[in-house]
């Protein structure tokens, strides 16, 4: 151990170079001011190079000097400056965007990977921008629809934004926004998620070797960043698609100190639902709306010091009003996440980074009925609460170009209280089930090393997490490596093992996203779920515009929770979760395959996953293996799109995409069996009764029928128009399940007949987006 | 009708047939012999032997004339159970509590079916009846009649039990029709399981248990549970109070699972899996011993 010790970390430390000095800064947008997230800083004379971090932030140390320096960025022109170094020295880099010239950009630039350790499959940092031109359904860009396309995904229900990976189930993403988790992602039974593109400057998914520095799901790591506010002058986006409207506003507070965003989006679909209702002077007003709210602002104290405070609130609501004669009434069903953060960037030296933040993450889920005749008054409530309070402080420690060591620690303390009833009326006042309220507090420490040794790029690292509640405590050690050995410049071989522990379980009945899905939290009973995962994998570039991938992987899963079979929280019986809960193991493993071509004009990529995913419980099945929900053994998709014209003035594109997957897995009854009447039965005089228990239903094994494969092919086109002031719109036409094709998005029995819903045929629509 | 009129009026209908279809679900079911026998110290021994079908065939399950079941009981010599005609086998031997049996059934063309059971002993209860009370005390659900408050005290046995509590209840002068006593209260120190736990704010702290009350018991032993009961004037009552064994508690939980998510009707539920502890084949070998009163 002490050796493995001494390899990981000791030994790195000790290859200091001498007589060389550290070059540190910011590299940002020249227009904007916004940071450049993983931007590359290049010295062509010492051939080293390093990637600026989350906050924009880079540290390198290059030989006593005159030094040229480069820094470059996708979509932006390289800036070059030369410096004679000798001693430590501070250099920001502003970059001007380079739409146009992108691949000029691309090309002619010595750009580096901003994660040399991970492969291409194993870690995906995914294009804003392009996101943009994926075909979207009623005009509705969404980053989490947009990562099912990458292989290894899977989407649950059609068109639904929760995903799967690699075997796991969509409570193991850790998904966060600005380092905040967010528990519920969905929007609208899951159509949507709650991620507003205008809002977003930057995504990173990890599905395998996911670095020490996260932790506390068992999957995969979305890492959204916001943007943080034009630095330099004010600046607008207005959007709108036949289901939602958005508004960006964004603009310094104090030319190039301090900036603020505020992004607004609403769906309207409730106002045109609501003025028909008052016209046929219906004595009930319903409806349904959701709002997001982004909001951030930044402060730079000095050159070292910044810091942000970010706010998001994200709410559904379902409601209905009415007056009938004396009887008033009010149903409200709402959902929604409100998350809060404030962040301390420091550069405490040249080599040293640290980033702390406070923050706040809630969700909550109420139905309230509310009835009042006269002066008497009948409420009925029901909540669900998860909150969340923590510290976290982040360290990088830039010890060479080649060496970079992070660590850090964060302390949480959770608040689940879900199922809890509320009943009131004139004479009393009654809660139920207020002893399923519990706190959590929650620990976790980590240690990061990620080094270059020649060919060889290792990303390894230690997390250590305790976890307390109700007097019981787990403590868990989480391995972390990710290993990728260049064999020639063109050729990648990968390898990486990672241990995840999570102390959260969803309590779902489906993919849906619905709101009825309950967060609760690991107990004295209910152990933490573990997941180890392996993966190996190769990458080849070919001209340097194609590039093909192949991994595979195997992962274990261990206290994996499941409803019991009936158990249903839409059924509002009162429950003690724990009681309706199975306790189980998984496996899953397959192989991933990826094929992309990447030039200015036209880029396409394929992606197959060929995949199993099973699960064990004691009590489900006489202990038997059976297939997870999303076991598709089949994955394919294909994204393309081609420039017809691209100038200063504006942009024409066309791009289709097109998904088919093997169906998921669904229980139904296959079997009838003669039954055993129940005790008391025989004195039941009902026959009708007695006939009932004669035969029973049953099945082989949980999720033993195969739902109908899953297919669809989408077309875009966009016009984008710009201006030399920096305004511009853009329209995009899409065409969503073009040769309507009905996918089955649940299913359901009707008189002993089963039948498939398809809600999504072919669906045309066109967006707006205009920028100032 | 303009032409534009007429081609949203067409992708209207369009939109709107294209939503639903019905959804081939036949699966291949490999069809196996079921076993259902239910040993009970008060009863001689019955079975029935059937064969499973496949859902989408219509009909009953087909009987299974010819198969040779062997009981065995600790200790003692084998029983074979004699058919008594479509499909039901039978014996004159009664079970004895304590003892673990196990049975093999063979059947032409099929694995050997194996199962075991060990008859659990009768629950040892008492009850006392209280004075009679005016209706405006009851506390448990609403009533027009006075009403006698009884107490039952179950003496847990050593070990894990799995107690079942049931009630039925009969209107004085009607001889013909009993109903299921929904099983609403217990004091708090009584562990219940809340599997079948439905919610009605027409019954004290706004929930009943369907059909049955099922006891959790900690296995300490030593423990006097107690259910109270409250009794209006115009009604007969049974009350049964039923200790299983691990397979039948099971068997009897899938059952009535199932029961309720067929009520529920509702779009998400799973379907329940009825257990079965036959190897080789479906259906249940288990047992159960019952202590009942009359009021």
């Amino acid at each position: 151990m002490r050796i493995f010790l001494y390899i990981l970390f000791i030994f790195p430390m000790l290859v200091f170079a001498q007589g060389q000095v550290t070059v540190s800064g910011i590299i940002s947008d020249q227009n904007s001011g916004e940071r450049l997230i993983g931007a590359s800083i290049y010295s062509p004379v010492s051939k080293l190079g390093v990637s600026a971090n989350s906050y924009g932030f880079f540290s390198i140390k290059l030989p006593k000097g005159s030094n040229a320096i480069q820094a470059s960025y996708v979509g932006y022109q390289t800036s070059s400056v030369t410096i004679n170094l000798r001693k430590d020295t501070v250099l920001n880099f502003t970059l001007k965007s380079s739409l146009i010239l992108k691949e000029f950009t691309v090309k002619g630039t010595q750009s580096r990977n901003a994660h040399p350790y991970f492969s291409t499959l194993n870690m995906v940092k995914l294009d804003m921008a392009k996101m943009g031109d994926i075909p979207a359904i009623l005009g509705e860009r969404d980053l989490l629809k947009s990562i099912q396309f990458l292989p290894g995904i899977k989407g649950g229900a059609e068109n639904t934004a929760g995903f799967n990976v690699r075997g796991g189930s969509s409570d193991q993403n850790l998904i966060l926004l600005d380092g905040v988790p967010v528990y519920n992602v969905y929007h609208l039974m899951g159509f949507f998620s709650v991620f507003n593109g205008e809002a977003i400057k930057n995504a990173e998914l990890f599905k395998g070797g996911i670095p020490a520095r996260y932790g506390g799901h068992l999957s995969s790591v979305l890492d959204v960043s916001m943007k943080e506010g034009n630095l330099k002058k004010p600046e607008g986006t207005f959007t709108i698609s036949p289901v939602a409207g958005s508004f960006t506003l964004e603009g310094p507070i104090k030319k190039d100190t301090a900036s603020y965003i505020i992004s607004v989006r609403r769906t309207f679909i409730d106002f045109p639902l609501m003025l028909i209702q008052k016209m046929q002077k219906q004595p009930y007003i319903g409806g349904y709306y959701f709002y997001d709210l982004n909001a951030k602002a930044n402060w730079m104290l000095n050159q070292k010091n910044r810091i942000y405070l970010s706010f998001y609130s994200g709410l559904d609501r379902n409601f209905f009003t009415g007056n009938d004669r004396n009887l008033k009434q009010s149903f409200r069903y709402q959902w929604g996440n409100t998350t809060t953060v404030l962040r301390w960037n420091s550069t405490i030296t040249p080599k040293l980074f640290s980033n702390t933040s406070l923050y706040f993450s809630s969700f909550n889920n109420t139905q309230r009925t509310k009835a009042k005749e006269g002066d008497a008054v009948n409420l009925f409530k029901t909540t669900s609460k998860l909150n969340e309070w923590s510290f976290k402080s982040d360290f990088d420690f830039y010890v060479s170009p080649e060496h970079v060591v992070r660590f850090g620690g964060k302390v949480s303390l959770m608040a689940f209280s879900p199922d809890i009833l509320q009943q009131r009326n004139d004479e009393t006042e009654t809660n139920f089930t207020q002893e399923t309220r519990k706190e959590a507090f929650a620990g976790e420490v980590y240690l990061e090393d990620a080094m270059e040794w020649g060919r060889m790029n290792a990303n390894v690292g230690l997390r250590t997490a305790y976890y307390g509640i109700e007097g019981k405590t787990y403590l868990s050690f989480e391995p972390r490596i990710a290993l990728n050995w260049t064999l020639k410049p063109d050729l990648t071989i990968s390898a990486s093992y990672m241990r995840n522990s999570q102390n959260l379980h969803l309590l779902t009945n489906s993919s849906l996203g619905l709101p009825t899905d309950l967060w609760v939290a690991s107990t004295k009973n209910i152990a933490p779920q573990k997941a180890d995962q392996y993966s190996l994998g190769i990458e080849k570039h070919i001209a340097r515009k194609y590039t093909f991938g192949l991994e595979g992987y195997y992962k274990t899963l261990k206290n994996v929770t499941r409803f019991n079979e009936g158990a249903a929280f839409l059924s509002g019986r009162d429950r003690n979760w724990e009681n309706n809960v199975s306790v189980g193991e998984g496996e899953a493993y397959g192989s991933e395959f990826m094929f992309r071509k990447e030039n200015a004009r036209l880029n396409w990529m394929l992606a197959y996953t060929l995949s199993w995913s099973n699960q064990r419980f004691d009590d489900i099945n006489r202990g038997r293996w059976f297939p997870f929900k999303y076991d598709r053994r089949h994955d394919f998709s294909a994204l393309v799109d081609y420039k017809l014209k691209s100038k200063k003035s504006g942009e024409r594109k066309i791009s289709l995409a097109f998904v088919f997957k093997s169906g998921s897995q669904v229980t139904i009854n296959d079997t009838e069996t003669e039954g055993v009447m129940l005790p008391g039965f025989e004195y039941y005089a009902s026959p009708e009764y007695v006939d009932k228990f004669r035969v029973r239903q049953t099945y082989e094994n949980p999720n033993n029928f195969k739902m109908p494969s899953f297919h669809h092919l989408d077309l875009n086109y966009s016009v984008k128009k710009y201006r030399n002031s920096g305004r511009g719109h853009e329209w995009s036409f899409s065409g969503y399940n073009i040769y309507n094709h009905l996918n089955p998005w649940m299913t359901y029995k009707e008189d002993g007949v089963a039948k498939q819903l398809s809600i999504f045929p072919f669906i045309p629509s066109v967006s707006y987006r205009y920028k100032w | 009708m303009s032409r534009v009129s007429f081609f949203i009026y067409l992708f209207c209908l369009f939109l709107v047939f294209s939503c639903e279809k019905d959804l081939n679900t036949a699966i291949d079911v490999f069809k196996k012999p079921c076993f259902n026998c239910i040993l009970n110290p008060d009863s001689v021994i019955t079975a029935t032997v059937s064969m499973s079908k496949s859902i989408t065939n219509e009909g009953m399950p087909d009987k299974i004339l010819d198969a040779v079941i062997e009981l065995k009981e600790e200790g003692k010599p084998s029983l074979f159970l004699k058919h008594i005609g479509n499909g039901k086998y039978k014996t004159d031997h009664k079970p004895s509590v304590g003892t673990k049996y196990s049975v093999e059934i063979s059947i032409p063309n099929y694995l050997t079916l194996k199962a075991t059971t060990i008859v659990p002993i009768r629950p040892e209860v008492k009850y006392i009846k209280g004075y009679l009370k005016p209706k405006e005390e009851i506390k448990s659900r609403y009533s027009s009649l006075p009403f006698y408050p009884y107490t039952f005290e179950i003496n847990d046995k050593p070990g894990l039990n799995r107690y079942w509590v049931y009630s039925m209840e009969k209107y004085i002068g009607n001889n013909y029709k009993w109903d299921f006593r929904s099983m609403y209260y217990g004091p708090d120190f009584i562990q219940y399981d809340d599997f079948n736990k439905e919610t009605d704010a027409g019954f004290l702290n706004g929930f009943y248990f369907l059909y049955y009350l099922r006891i959790l018991d900690s296995g300490i032993g030593s423990n006097v549970f107690q259910v109270n009961e409250e009794c209006p004037v115009d009604q007969n009552y049974r009350y049964f109070f039923m200790d299983t064994d691990e397979h039948y508690d099971k068997y009897l939980k899938s059952t009535i699972k199932q029961a309720m998510n067929d009520g529920d009707n509702l779009l998400f539920n799973e379907p329940v899996q009825i257990y079965s502890n036959i190897e080789n084949g479906l259906g249940i070998f288990g047992s159960a011993a019952i202590t009942s009163f009359k009021l």
